[in-house]
């Protein structure tokens, strides 16, 4: 099992299979995407995880909050507010990575 | 070998876990845990009505909150809620106290005989991330998964068998809301199972791999995700729209405001009336003398100022329970976040900031819903520069006395009015300063990045809002209640003592006078002399008591004290030192009660000294300033 907080050094044949690899606050508004790796500090890492950011889940972006507020992502049914700063470290593949995530 | 089975799984919690007896169930702890928003604290309010107590861990800010199970038979079961947490890893702090008292590592809590973990069964596959930390412990478990109800009526479906197996620990589907399934959670209360001895939870350790097993277990146990609530849908639709949310959110604010300055307010002054006159008739029966001056001037008058807090506590409690409760709490903080992050806060400081206008107390208790520590820190230390009601009184005096009632910008604002609006704008700007201050030193931010789960909208129910009110005053009336009694018969003494001929000195004459006098050079660079030393001396206690102080020292007849006391004023202090005299009253803490709550909330000495301090050498400073520049360049 790869360590989840080593995603940064994942190896490299992974990153060229995904062509579409971009950063979640990219993403435009209602498109549906998939967690690659995260690249943040290892606790921020650990924390967004377990609320639900984790490589292989399925996250829609659903909008910003009004007045430039923070961006809102549906992640597994719920809805999840975050700032871009940390949105732009969390990569993300616009095509289904495994079929265990699209049942 | 397991003892228990699931003998049914029908929505909605009427699931039955049927237990093999074990022996003498005699005093025993059980410990709750779950998610944030998994509906633990409903659970533990159900579970144990009004036997709660609560207090913080020693040496954190987590708090702890006991309850006795509610049972017919005469078991004695302690509940422990547990704060809530997604993992047990040390990196935030409620997750290493969660962690150290389920591993009965915590000082003044048994180590737990059971757990019960509680879940959100519309959220299941990322609640169970939870569930291997716990099962690794070992202790007896029992899995709850919450609002049934919503994941019926929403569509979603589970077979509970099915998750008992995957699990390896018994579940039950339940309702904390509506109180259904609750039987079986008592149950296990009274018999909790021994824990399998072949655990098979200790090897999972990454969160991914807690996913990917949350993930399996979900699929094998047949679960079906709810529909997504189609109100939540709608109303966010309108509440968080770009142009419509920010002013509905300003409406609500308003709303809030409004009512806890215009209603509250009203309801203190009447108690503190109806409380002085109570405690006169009752006390001046006694035979004149240091006893009846104790009780009514000491004692009673430090009850009767703790007690005036409690309406507004009740009010501002009452309005943030039904936004929090509702969902909207959440959402306003969304809103107001890119405003509060320009200063180093995030969106959740917004409203306990604004409710500081009224007053610190219940603003202060409010930051409870800023997980962040550092955050939370900040935004306490930052809450008294709000201009709270308390400093109206000698706000308003001193403008009256001082600023003529000229109208300013062709009539469009009085002089008087203006500069009641700088004053405000005067603790805004200091309470911006220092949080930028704190934020870019002692408190920056580290670790939790801004994430806030978005909940579903939910009506607020009576009876855990109305268990919330009683909650937060007592901890206020109990806690805080002690310091401000304490500091309320030393400030009496001070006024009583030193005795001359066996009778009690005038206060210029009495322990507090001498040290008024004592710190006459110390504030006579601000322009005060010793009598206003002793205002600043007593309002130590509460900023509205430099009134009622004047009045004494100038010993002025009650009838036409307010004309009185205006000329008094005038004779004794310049413009300048006027001015310098509202300006240090917009910075100092002045407030025995914010101290004793900031030292509650925080469960340390440090935080409330500091804030002390600071304040303190921020007041003299800015008073200095303000006296020096009046009276050298506009020569007031």
């Amino acid at each position: 099992m790869p360590d989840s907080q080593k995603r940064s050094e994942m190896p490299q044949t992974n990153r060229k299979e995904s062509q579409q690899l971009m950063s979640l606050s990219d993403v435009p508004v209602g498109s549906k995407v998939i967690i690659n790796s995260l690249e943040l500090p290892a606790s921020d890492q650990e924390f967004l995880m377990r609320i639900g950011f984790v490589p292989g889940a399925a996250v829609e972006f659903v909008g910003r909050g009004p007045i430039n507020g923070p961006m809102i992502y549906r992640i597994q049914g719920s809805d999840v507010a975050l700032r871009q700063d940390s949105a732009r470290m969390i990569y993300v593949e616009l095509s289904p990575r495994n079929m265990q995530e699209t049942q | 070998m397991r003892l228990v089975t699931i003998s049914k799984s029908i929505l909605p919690g009427k699931s039955v876990v049927s237990v093999q007896n074990s022996p003498a169930s005699q005093k025993r702890t059980i410990a709750l845990i779950g998610p944030p928003n998994s509906g633990k604290s409903t659970l533990f309010n159900r579970l144990t009505m009004l036997n709660q107590k609560i207090a913080n861990y020693p040496g954190v800010t987590v708090e702890h909150r006991m309850g006795k199970l509610v049972c017919a038979d005469t078991s004695e079961i302690e509940l422990v809620d547990l704060p809530g947490v997604y993992g047990l890893t040390p990196y935030s702090e409620d997750e290493a106290v969660a962690s150290r008292v389920l591993r009965g590592e915590m000082p003044g809590v048994a180590r737990p005989a059971a757990v019960l973990i509680v879940l959100d069964s519309t959220r299941l596959e990322r609640h169970l991330m939870l569930v291997p930390a716990v099962l690794s412990l070992g202790l007896p478990t029992l899995v709850l998964l919450n609002l049934a109800d919503d994941l019926e009526t929403r569509g979603g479906s589970i077979d509970l068998v099915q998750l008992a197996g995957q699990i390896g620990a018994p579940v039950a589907l339940i309702s904390a809301k509506k109180g259904t399934g609750l039987s079986a959670v008592t149950r296990f209360c009274k018999h909790p199972t021994d824990s399998s001895s072949e655990n098979p939870f200790r090897v999972i350790q990454s969160v991914s791999a807690c996913h990917k097993w949350a993930h399996r277990v979900g699929y094998n146990s047949g679960y079906h995700a709810p529909q997504p609530s189609v109100l939540t849908r709608k109303l966010d639709a309108v509440l968080l729209h770009a142009f419509w949310g920010p002013i509905l959110f300003a409406a609500v604010v308003l709303v809030v405001f409004q009512s806890v300055f215009s209603l509250g307010q009203p309801i203190s002054n009447r108690l503190q009336d109806g409380l002085s006159s109570f405690g006169n008739s009752i006390f001046l029966r006694i035979p004149e003398g240091w006893f009846q001056s104790l009780l009514l001037n000491g004692i009673w008058r430090g009850l009767a100022s703790i007690l005036v807090f409690v309406p507004q506590i009740l009010l501002l409690f009452l309005f943030i329970g039904v936004l929090e409760d509702s969902g909207y709490l959440a959402r306003a903080a969304l809103i107001s976040d890119r405003t509060m992050s320009r200063i180093g806060l995030n969106g959740k400081s917004f409203v306990p900031l604004l409710s500081a206008y009224a007053c610190a107390v219940p603003a202060i208790m409010a930051t409870r819903t800023i997980e962040n520590r550092r955050d939370r820190i900040a935004t306490i230390l930052v809450t008294p520069f709000m201009t709270c009601s308390a400093r109206l009184p000698i706000y308003t005096l001193v403008i009256a006395t001082f600023v003529p009632d000229r109208r300013l910008l062709g009539g469009l604002l009085g002089m008087r009015a203006a500069a009641m609006l700088s004053l405000y704008l005067l603790g805004f700007l200091a309470a911006l300063l220092t949080a930028g201050l704190l934020k870019s030193s002692i408190l920056k931010s580290c670790g939790m990045p801004f994430v806030m789960e978005i909940p579903k909208f939910r009506w607020p129910s009576a009876r855990s809002l109305l268990l919330r009110l009683l909650e937060r005053c007592r901890v206020f009336v109990v806690d805080a209640g002690t310091i401000i009694l304490i500091v309320a018969i030393v400030l009496w003494i001070l006024t009583y003592l030193p005795l001359h001929d066996g009778k009690p000195p005038v206060i210029g004459q009495s322990a507090i006078g001498i040290i008024g006098r004592f710190i006459e050079p110390l504030i006579q660079p601000l322009g005060f002399n010793w009598k206003i030393g002793i205002g600043l001396l007593t309002s130590v206690f509460a900023r509205e008591v430099i009134v009622g102080t004047f009045g004494t020292i100038y010993g002025v007849d009650p009838a036409t004290r307010s004309l009185n006391l205006r000329e008094a004023l005038r004779h004794d202090l310049t413009p300048g030192a006027a001015a310098a005299l509202v300006v240090f009253f917009a910075f100092a803490m002045q407030c025995t009660s914010t101290l004793a709550i900031v030292r509650r909330e925080t469960n340390s000495w440090k935080w409330p000294v500091l804030q002390f301090l600071y304040m303190g050498v921020l007041a003299y400073a800015a008073a200095w300033v303000t006296n020096f520049g009046a009276s050298q360049f506009l020569r007031l």
